[in-house]
């Protein structure tokens, strides 16, 4: 956890401590143990919010990414529009979000870069690829995805309840939720449904350690299976 | 076990399904508010992807605006060009990414870019979605006579002024001139706006960007005549041959200056003098 704070890795850090709370829960059966750690999650939150300038910087590009009011940019020196230095990433996102639409594009004919070739959206090929697809695929091609994941995650809960050894359902409910959460934690970062923090979309950003990790958990899912339909 | 796994499983699928939720607030509610917005600039761009229709002169041959593609970082955009080089300038206008557009490039831009609602246009375009091509705007054939236009900027050549001649029957524009004029060309390359804001003429400011024609103010004169004798002669009073002495009829309202009236001439002894009413001609001389 010092190392993701460290290195200013929340989403991670929020991952991982999301998966801890979900494990302990699912062994131990008490929701105060839940209870005690989103207290704990809150607090922290609330003192990172205000001590670390990062963090807050998160959170204010996330309360208010849009301003009238000029503010500091530190990255030019200059006196800018938020939505022209700090919250440039998410407004940039949300605009080609919103240009999908409810059928979107059409695969290859979204608009990334501007007229001179300048890519409009930075890291749009891992962190915002979500912003791509939504762009491309529009409503209907990207509820599509989220279905499927949602698919994913019940197929993976359901691994988890069919085996009977207390490990594997530990380690199925474990995967399919860290899954689930991490697919949260960037999509609705990008949606501006929580503060932003940059991760991988699994499955669908681009990188090859996030892939392979992916296909582990993939792997590690149907071995659990495998046992459950071995016993049964 | 399995019942903290059934929650949390219904828990991980109530965060996924926000997901949807948010998607469709950004891609259905808020989708208008955001393209709309100044630092917004994928319409900007996406203006660009799209084909925009060709305009041509009443001859449906002689191109006035075509375009240019070129390849910018894996997208394919279409910049105008102007094959005849400030022909019509002011009437064609242009559609730049420096200087927005102007003239029928503005008036028509829906059109040329198939984004109106015409139930064709909108087949087309949604046959291109489908197919994945590129959008393809409709051509624009206007009712200027390459002939007609031709004499009329020249005649204006090196003066300040416009020019029009019309199809009475069908008010169709033959042509429409004004001068000085430009190249629309000239205004994405650099400095290029600043060499056509440059230009030289008789009259200051130059002004070549201005529709003298459409745009212009100029007192109506005598021309405003022409509307009440035809209706005075419609009306039966008046004939011809009749002519009339008008007295003084109006009074300038200017406040600083001394009160002027304004003396109408009638023609009345001579052939030459200045007819007041147009519609009497010049081999008609009145009883003298």
């Amino acid at each position: 956890m010092l190392v993701l704070v460290e290195t200013n890795d929340m989403g991670s850090g929020l991952l991982y401590f999301g998966i801890f709370l979900a494990m302990l829960y699912i062994a131990t059966a008490r929701v105060s143990f839940v209870a005690a750690g989103l207290g704990l999650f809150v607090a922290g939150g609330f003192v990172a919010e205000r001590e670390i300038g990062h963090i807050h910087e998160r959170v204010t590009i996330w309360l208010q990414p849009w301003t009238t009011q000029k503010f500091f940019c530190a990255s030019t020196g200059e006196y800018t529009l938020r939505q022209d230095c700090q919250s440039y990433q998410i407004v940039k996102s949300l605009y080609s979000i919103a240009n999908g639409g409810w059928l979107g594009t059409g695969f290859g004919k979204g608009t990334f870069t501007d007229t001179r070739g300048h890519n409009l959206i930075p890291y749009v090929n891992t962190d915002f690829i979500y912003s791509a697809l939504a762009q491309e695929l529009g409503l209907i091609g990207s509820s599509a995805l989220l279905l499927v994941f949602m698919l994913f995650v019940a197929r993976g809960m359901k691994i988890a309840i069919q085996v009977d050894d207390g490990f594997s359902k530990l380690l199925a409910a474990g995967l399919t939720f860290a899954f689930a959460l991490q697919t949260f934690i960037i999509v609705g970062g990008v949606l501006r449904l929580i503060p932003l923090t940059g991760i991988t979309l699994p499955f669908v950003s681009y990188g090859g350690s996030s892939v392979v990790a992916n296909f582990l958990v993939l792997a590690g899912l149907l071995l659990v299976s495998h046992r459950a339909n071995s016993y049964a | 076990m399995n019942r903290q796994i059934s929650r949390v499983a219904l828990f991980a699928l109530i965060l996924l399904a926000a997901l949807i939720v948010a998607t469709t607030y950004w891609q259905t509610w808020a989708s208008g508010g955001l393209a709309v917005r100044q630092d917004n600039e994928i319409q900007r761009v996406a203006q660009f992807e799209i084909k925009r229709g060709l305009i041509y002169a009443s001859d449906g041959r002689t191109v006035l605006a075509a375009n240019v593609r070129r390849k910018k970082g894996g997208q394919t955009l279409y910049f105008r060009t102007y094959p005849t080089h400030g022909f019509a300038s002011q009437v064609i206008g242009y559609s730049t990414q420096s200087r927005s557009r102007a003239g029928l490039e503005r008036q028509e831009n829906s059109y040329l870019t198939a984004s109106d609602k015409n139930v064709n246009t909108i087949l087309n375009t949604l046959g291109d979605r489908l197919r994945g091509a590129t959008i393809t705007g409709n051509n624009l054939v206007l009712t200027l006579n390459v002939k007609a236009q031709k004499i009329a900027e020249s005649l204006l050549a090196g003066k300040c002024g416009a020019a029009v001649a019309l199809n009475p029957k069908t008010g169709a524009v033959l042509a429409m001139a004004s001068a000085p004029t430009y190249d629309p060309n000239l205004i994405e390359k650099p400095k290029g706006y600043a060499r056509i804001q440059a230009t030289q003429a008789p009259c200051s400011p130059a002004a070549p960007l201005l529709n003298r024609a459409t745009q212009g103010l100029y007192p109506p004169g005598s021309t405003f005549k022409t509307l009440t004798a035809a209706a005075a002669l419609d009306d039966g009073v008046f004939t011809q041959a009749r002519i009339s002495t008008i007295p003084a009829t109006a009074r300038s309202t200017a406040r600083r200056s001394r009160t002027r009236s304004i003396r109408e001439a009638a023609p009345r002894h001579s052939e030459t003098s200045a007819c007041s009413m147009p519609l009497c001609t010049r081999s008609t001389p009145s009883t003298a």
